[in-house]
């Protein structure tokens, strides 16, 4: 490509990304636009509720947050680098969470509470409802860190343990720096749900700024005082959005060479690794046995007098799937300029833009609901009450995570094609790649590096070879089979593609977990025969 | 509310069906209705509706009491309403602070003032639970969580009717002996739209909706998972589960009044009884 097709094409993704921003921005544009002042939102705290409820909220986001990268970094550690038994199976239970919505695990554990201990607060605590949230929002965390932990360049791991021989060091010192990004994503997305839930709340008696707002519109009809609380809400959510990016751009890890890693070093658990799994799995099973104990429970009660309309079932899971293509679809497309542009050009526009596409995945999907009416109504009344409306509030919900799992695909899409190109005959040869990794902890400058390729004003990196035709990523683990470990490289490229479920696990469990059995039998099945070629294109 | 608000003129609705009188009052008081025909109005028993004819009752639910038979017995439960906040009920009940609470409020400020309101709510907030939504008032009394719990009278017949009848429950339904606002009937509002073009189709389907022999008798006859056990208001007909809605002992008021909540919102946000 010419430079200045490269030009023009830069230009056109910057232009679809800002477009793209802009539609998300769309309740928030709202919010201003019906007439709410910064001065509504002071009066509101004139009620010592408000200041309350703000705490509780804050308080909330930050021991889910914690507790889920407990779980979500512990998990991630234990299937990528120990030498565990199941691991395949062990990634899928783990991730299995997603299919369940909050509202309905805190409901079963809810349920569940005042079945067996209905005078205790177990569940209706602070502490309890922590716990809960974090069960069921934990593998937003676990599924990056998974993917991350596959990256990580060894010879990293192993200067620091020939440095400091201690056992914890290339934890201290590697693993957990280079995961910064990956949790920082994942802690976007938990803290942003938790924010934004509304069902999950009532059901374990907390009070956020969040159930306010519904308060506000179902119990008072004050939509004015909703719409003030929701720019608040907004304004809760930037500081989220400032801390975790604090967080991602902070870091320690460095390239020690160029190319592509070597799989990573596994801790030997020896005659551990049952126990070890057994133990995990009270993971999953605390997350979602309260609401397979409860569902089963309730079907199988002899006096229930509610029967279950199996063609109301497929209709409706008929018409969530519909929806949930269509919106998936859309999604994946438009996000893919802000995922592009933010992973090509690090610049502060590309990254303030990538963070705006959050804002909406923090208000209340019902003020969403309510911008989308205004907006439909007022500027394309023919498109309103059409399913395509309901779209693209789904879009909007989910265009965030849809970024966020491109970015880390792109991110990884480069490093196995785009740096050390090498025609396959030589992959097939190479039994030992040079290593190289992204310099993770410091994404501005990753991406410069990463970018280097195509953009002349990057700083000069050595390129030994010329552009030829590169890799895919079958290429790669064609190569793998060379170095003994073919299965398991396929395993884990495979399982890196379940990036994309978080976002349609919530619009269709069923699909979700359909994928997620694809992904087993996918990553089963190392697929020799497809070898693509990549030409001097954008990769 | 929200949504017919933010359609404004381009409103694809005909007709409005509230659930609680508050929204269908608050949509009449922003002049988004038409006047209901009067001869629909008078199909419905008198003092269910809108006195201004801006929409009319098609159904109604009331205020009632849940209790645990094991927890207190029927002779020990509250007189009244306002009984409720005496020491000897002290963390004995639940309550939540929903739309039917709100308008409990708004009623109790324009009957008995702000400040007796304010002692009862106090009363209310440092004896009782709040378990946030009435369904789970509902659930806590029938767990034995609370002894008794401040609902409306439809969660508890739903839920009688998936257990297999009221039998199978362990908590009852209680009504206040005497008139009174812990019986408050609240009336679902049917209202036409201005922005509508099919005025009188409309008026055609809220006339049915309210006639005996129509929408009442589906209200009436229906099982608890469509009709949700909610009182048909027409004259002359009754609820094959919950009974004829003169049984019940509420106070009448104009329920237009509860258009603007904002004494009570303020009153419940001030003493931090909001959810």
């Amino acid at each position: 490509m010419t430079l200045r097709g490269h030009r023009l094409g830069s230009t056109a993704t910057a232009l679809g990304a800002v477009a793209v921003a802009a539609l998300s921005l769309t309740p928030v544009i709202y919010l201003f636009a019906s007439g709410i002042s910064l001065s509504d939102i002071r009066s509101e705290f004139h009620y010592p509720s408000t200041v309350s409820a703000l705490l509780q909220t804050v308080g909330l986001t930050a021991s889910v947050s914690v507790l889920t990268v407990a779980i979500g970094v512990g998990c991630a550690l234990l299937v990528a680098r120990t030498t565990v038994v199941l691991p395949r199976l062990l990634t899928v239970l783990f991730a299995l969470p997603l299919a369940v919505p909050g509202f309905v695990s805190s409901y079963a554990a809810y349920s569940a509470q005042l079945l067996y201990v209905p005078r205790l607060d177990l569940v209706t605590s602070f502490t309890g409802a922590s716990l809960v949230l974090a069960l069921t929002l934990y593998p937003y965390v676990f599924l990056p860190c998974v993917v991350a932990l596959r990256t990580i360049d060894p010879a990293l791991e192993e200067v620091a343990a020939s440095l400091r021989p201690q056992r914890l060091t290339r934890l201290r010192h590697v693993v957990l720096p280079a995961l910064r990004p990956a949790i920082a994503a994942g802690v976007l997305i938990v803290a942003l749900h938790v924010i934004a839930e509304y069902g999950a709340m009532v059901q374990l008696g907390q009070t956020t700024l969040t159930t306010k707002v519904m308060a506000e519109m179902l119990n008072y009809g004050d939509y004015q005082t909703a719409r003030s609380l929701s720019l608040l809400l907004a304004g809760v959510s930037m500081l989220v959005l400032a801390i975790t990016w604090i967080v991602a751009t902070t870091g320690t890890a460095k390239q020690v060479a160029h190319g592509s890693n070597r799989p990573a070093t596994f801790t030997s658990l020896g005659r551990w690794r049952l126990p070890i799994a057994l133990v995990s799995l009270v993971v999953p099973i605390a997350a979602l046995g309260p609401t397979v104990f409860m569902t089963t429970r309730g079907l199988t009660d002899p006096n229930r007098s509610v029967v279950v309309d199996w063609s109301t079932v497929g209709s409706a899971l008929w018409s969530t799937t519909g929806y949930a293509v269509a919106a998936a679809l859309v999604a994946t497309l438009l996000a893919f300029p802000v995922s592009w542009w933010v992973t090509r050009r690090a610049t502060r526009s590309s990254m303030i833009t990538e963070r705006l596409v959050w804002l909406a995945h923090a208000i209340p999907s019902a003020i969403l609901a309510l911008a989308l009416v205004y907006l439909a109504t007022h500027l394309v009344p023919s498109f309103y009450k059409t399913p395509s409306v309901l779209v693209i509030a789904y879009v909007i919900l989910f265009l965030p995570l849809a970024v966020a799992y491109q970015r880390v695909g792109l991110g990884r899409r480069r490093r196995v094609t785009g740096h050390r190109p090498a025609p396959p005959v030589r992959a097939h040869l190479t039994t030992a790649r040079p290593a190289r990794v992204r310099g993770r902890g410091d994404p501005g400058r990753a991406r410069c590096l990463e970018g280097a390729d195509d953009h002349v004003d990057a700083p000069a990196v050595q390129r030994p070879h010329p552009v030829v035709p590169t890799l895919g990523d079958h290429e790669r683990r064609v190569a793998g089979l060379h170095r003994g470990g073919a299965v398991r490289a396929d395993a884990r490229a495979a399982r890196g593609g379940t990036g994309v479920l978080p976002g349609a696990a919530r619009a269709a469990p069923r699909r979700a977990a359909a994928a997620l059995r694809a992904t087993r039998t996918k990553a089963a099945e190392p697929r020799l025969a497809h070898v693509r070629r990549y030409g001097d294109g954008p990769c | 509310v929200g949504q017919i608000q933010a359609e404004g003129a381009a409103s694809k609705a005909d007709v409005y069906l509230s659930e609680d009188p508050g929204p269908a009052a608050q949509l009449g008081a922003a002049g988004l209705f038409s006047k209901i025909a009067p001869a629909t109005l008078r199909q419905v028993r008198p003092g269910l509706s809108s006195g201004k004819g801006l929409w009319v009752a098609y159904a109604a639910r009331s205020r009632v009491l849940y209790y645990n038979p094991t927890l207190i017995s029927a002779a020990d439960l509250p007189k009244t309403l306002a009984d409720i906040v005496k020491p000897e009920y002290k963390d004995k009940f639940a309550w939540a602070p929903s739309g039917a609470f709100v308008a409990t409020t708004q009623y109790l400020i324009e009957t008995q003032g702000e400040a007796a309101t304010k002692t009862w709510l106090e009363g209310i907030k440092a004896n009782g639970a709040n378990e946030h939504k009435n369904g789970n008032v509902r659930d806590t009394v029938e767990a034995g969580r609370h002894a008794m719990g401040l609902s409306n009278h439809y969660y508890w017949w739903v839920l009688a009717s998936q257990k297999g009848g009221p039998d199978k429950l362990r908590s009852k339904i209680y009504h206040f002996p005497t008139v009174d606002p812990g019986n408050l009937i609240l009336s679902s509002g049917a209202g036409i739209l201005k922005s509508s073009k099919h005025q009188a189709e409309a008026q055609a389907f809220v006339e049915w909706l309210t006639a005996p022999s129509g929408g009442q008798r589906l209200i009436a006859d229906s099982p608890a998972d469509v009709a949700e056990a909610q009182y048909p208001v027409a004259v002359g007909v009754a609820s094959k589960i919950s009974g004829d809605l003169s049984e019940v002992k509420s106070p009448k008021f104009d329920m237009d009044e509860l258009a603007h909540s904002t004494q009570a919102e303020d009153l419940l946000k001030e003493l931090g009884m909001s959810s």
